[in-house]
């Protein structure tokens, strides 16, 4: 599962272009949106795409994402239960 | 800005038909363009569009056009509209040198640089194909539609999404009023492409069935595609061909939301100052508008904002408003043309088009019409036209009073 | 059209010394068939967080149009007009490229969000909070004069007190490939970006005034020369770059001229692109507040402009279809 944490902090930045981040500035239990790192509905899109490119998991509603992107912890949860890949 | 600005011609192709004859009898039957996808090689083909229901090389045929032309569905669509305005404002070749032609678009060359980016980018440079992408941009698209009329004085392009055709006929206004032209023939010219049908379904706001704006349960978007254009003529130019009117330009506005690339404000900032500003050139008051030719794209964002926009405006009752892309799929960047065309219909011949498929109110008070209406003492409408960015115009036709 | 259109700041982004008037003294010719632009530091200019989805064009966009901003007379613009004849391209190649790759899956929607030309204007309303008119003309090599001519006549109007005008495009190492196919008149490929405060408000820190933007579509030599000879405009700016399919359009106009003006180039310096009228714009400007035209401006050294600089005329032309004319002044405040 640590693992899968970092893995999934680096891929966030990455995707999302947090250029001046790293790893460890990301708490696994805090929110990503709204107070947390200040995310907007574009970077929950680009979340279900990371999901579907690193791990075949396709979401087609971006309101399910709400509840699993607010962590990455919660992502962790939801990828090890989903993965495809 | 004491000059006025009349609207001496129009021209038309969407999924509802070719020119505004057939137009004109969809919209009165309440007719759907709305369909299966054919004319782009694609595998998104659950996600329904308004479609021209022909091939290019039909078109090409009837057009009687070659290459480049020939590969360019936003070309030929364009030209489709072009001609039609141009023969119903009686413009002869010798007036077209003096006029502007002004396009909308952001597709531009778009479908030809898909089609050819694989065998470039993968293979190499030196291919045949690479030349072909000389055309991506959008201009070389409006120079080939006017150069298909005759010879222009002066030829440009407005991009900003899905405002640009009413982007362009704003800048033709002002060109008229400032008499550096007496007429612009403006509009907008957009084909459905691979690019952007799979740009949208990243934003996942296309929706399976046929669109529902103004629908509590609307869930996004028809994509469609098609052109039109207006001859927009200066009072001096108009009364001394004695050309017959359609209708009067009577106000415009262009505004941004200035909150998001893609999601728009939540009371609906640009599409508020819009309407507003537009009303105040015209010198006209809220009460005075009967009809709101509304954006209404069917996203859950678009609609609720537009709504909240003009309820700020209209705080007692609304004015009868409706959306035609249920209708029309959204046309993009020809959109602002061919509602504004859908709207000279509904001023000319006295009613008010339905919005199709709608089904459950959001909320009190806020429902649009729903089938045709007529309204014999229809005067003045507003279209409005929203792009990505915030890029917020509305126009404001009026009947043609002396 | 009684009030006038002047000049308040510049600020550019191209293969020179950003944000920087520092070619102004030190031009050199350029020799690359494609150089990319030198990127601005936008420390102060661009807030970290939300530099992070901006492509390189929209941070050039955003520096030049924010220190042009900040060097003015002018606090939130009335406008913000953009040309850019190719828009977001490094984002549409970008979304290009993952279509062969991934299919019509698994596709990135901030790529798509900002690959369309008016990304631009609404990037820096949205970061400006700027209510006002917005628009984006992508007409080949004429797009930033089509943004000018629509601030232009705004401003003459009365319409708008003053226009942020910009032009902006970028050229990716593999569209630079495909552009010497496309474009085989262009010597030396490079990358504008260019960021104007127009304003109607006589103040001694204008650079010069406008007095004339014009487009024209497949005018006749003899049709354009009728325009300058009317004038007698003595310092011509052209788009010459040495090529022949791209010089002889401006030469059989110079054949037809009644006069013999002092004609200048800029594409020696700044390269060619479908923004690069803006910088023939910024530079004629240039010209005119210094009041001296640097030596390899001129296309024929032997006729060294001597006189007082009035007026600069910039001509360009793109497939010799687009032409622009702007005609620009020098500014004397209370005089003229």
């Amino acid at each position: 599962m640590d693992n899968l944490i970092l893995q999934l902090k680096n891929q966030i930045i990455e995707v999302l272009n947090l250029e001046d981040m790293t790893a460890d500035d990301i708490a696994t239990d805090a929110p990503l949106f709204g107070e947390g790192l200040g995310l907007d509905s574009i970077d929950a899109l680009e979340l279900i795409v990371l999901l579907e490119r690193e791990y075949g998991i396709k979401l087609s509603n971006p309101a399910e994402g709400k509840q699993i992107f607010s962590s990455v912890a919660s992502i962790a949860d939801f990828v090890s239960k989903n993965r495809k890949k | 800005m004491g000059k006025r600005v009349f609207v001496t011609g129009a021209g038309i192709i969407s999924a509802l038909g070719t020119g505004n004859d057939a137009t004109l009898k969809a919209l009165l039957e309440g007719k759907s363009g709305i369909g299966k996808i054919t004319c782009i090689d694609t595998e998104h083909t659950e996600f329904p569009v308004g479609e021209v229901a022909m091939s290019n090389s039909e078109m090409s045929r009837i057009l009687n056009v070659n290459y480049p032309v020939n590969g360019l569905r936003t070309v030929l669509l364009g030209i489709f509209a072009a001609r039609e305005a141009l023969v119903s404002a009686s413009l002869s070749p010798e007036l077209l040198r003096s006029a502007a032609f002004i396009s909308g678009t952001t597709v531009g060359g778009m479908d030809k640089t898909e089609r050819h980016f694989k065998t470039v980018f993968d293979t190499n440079v030196e291919t045949e194909d690479s030349l072909e992408m000389k055309f991506n941009d959008c201009g070389y698209s409006t120079e080939l539609i006017a150069d298909s009329l005759g010879k222009f004085r002066m030829v440009t392009t407005s991009s900003t999404a899905c405002s640009s055709a009413a982007n362009a006929i704003i800048l033709g206004a002002n060109l008229i009023k400032a008499g550096i032209v007496d007429i612009a023939v403006v509009g907008g010219a957009e084909a459905l492409t691979k690019f952007h049908l799979n740009g949208f379904n990243t934003l996942m706001i296309l929706d399976k069935e046929q669109c529902r704006p103004f629908d509590k349960n609307r869930s996004g978007i028809n994509l469609g595609e098609g052109a039109a254009y207006l001859v927009l003529e200066s009072e001096k130019s108009a009364k001394s061909r004695e050309v017959g009117i359609m209708a009067e330009l009577s106000g415009y506005a262009n505004t941004c939301d200035a909150f998001h690339q893609t999601a728009t404000s939540e009371n609906g900032e640009g599409a508020y100052k819009a309407m507003l500003k537009a009303m105040e050139m015209a010198r006209l008051t809220p009460a005075d508008i009967d009809y709101i030719n509304a954006h209404g794209t069917g996203t859950p964002n678009n609609d609720e904002t537009e709504l909240a926009a003009m309820e700020r405006i209209w705080t007692d009752k609304l004015p009868l408003f409706s959306s035609t892309k249920s209708l029309t799929g959204h046309t993009t960047s020809a959109s602002g043309s061919i509602e504004s065309v859908i709207c000279l219909l509904a001023l000319q011949n006295g009613f008010v088009p339905g919005n199709s498929g709608w089904r459950t109110p959001i909320k009190e008070n806020a429902n649009p019409v729903v089938e045709n209406t007529p309204l014999p003492e229809i005067r003045n409408i507003i279209n409005n036209s929203f792009g990505f960015g915030g890029n917020d115009s509305s126009i404001i036709f009026s009947k043609y009073i002396p | 059209m009684t009030a006038r259109c002047f000049v308040n700041s510049m600020a550019q982004v191209s293969c020179r010394q950003p944000l920087s008037d520092e070619w102004f003294d030190n031009p050199c010719a350029l020799t690359a068939a494609y150089t990319r632009a030198q990127e601005p530091d936008t420390k102060g200019l661009i807030v970290p967080s939300e530099a992070r989805r901006m492509s390189k064009i929209l941070k050039r966009a955003v520096a030049t149009s924010i220190t042009a901003l900040n060097n003015s007379c002018v606090e939130q613009p009335d406008a913000i007009i953009t040309g850019t004849g190719m828009g977001c391209m490094e984002n549409s190649e970008k979304f290009l490229v993952d279509m062969c790759r991934y299919g019509e899956n698994c596709l990135k929607p901030s790529l798509f969000m900002q690959s369309t030309h008016n990304t631009i204007s609404s990037l820096i309303a949205i970061i400006l909070k700027c209510h006002g008119y917005n628009n984006t003309y992508s007409h080949k090599g004429i797009s930033f004069e089509s943004a000018l001519l629509d601030a232009f006549v705004q401003i003459k109007n009365g319409n708008i007190g003053n226009a942020l005008v910009g032009a902006h495009d970028e050229v990716t190492p593999f569209m630079a490939l495909v552009m010497k196919r496309t474009h085989p008149e262009y010597t030396n490929i490079t990358e504008t970006s260019v960021s104007a405060i127009l304003s109607s408000t006589e103040t001694d820190s204008n650079i010069c005034e406008i007095t004339d933007v014009n487009l024209f579509h497949n005018p006749e030599p003899e049709f354009l020369a009728g325009i300058l000879n009317k004038t007698d405009d003595s310092l011509l700016l052209l788009g010459v770059n040495g090529n022949q399919l791209n010089d002889t359009p401006y030469m059989s106009l110079l054949e037809k001229l009644s006069y013999s003006p002092s004609t200048l180039r800029y594409k020696n310096i700044f390269g060619d692109n479908f923004s690069s009228p803006a910088l023939a714009f910024y530079a004629a400007a240039t010209i005119l507040k210094q009041q001296r035209i640097p030596a390899p401006l001129y296309c024929d050294t032997s006729k060294n402009y001597t006189g007082k600089i009035n007026n600069i005329t910039i001509l360009n032309h793109c497939d010799n279809t687009a032409w622009s004319l702007i005609r620009l002044k020098k500014f004397d405040l209370c005089g003229s």
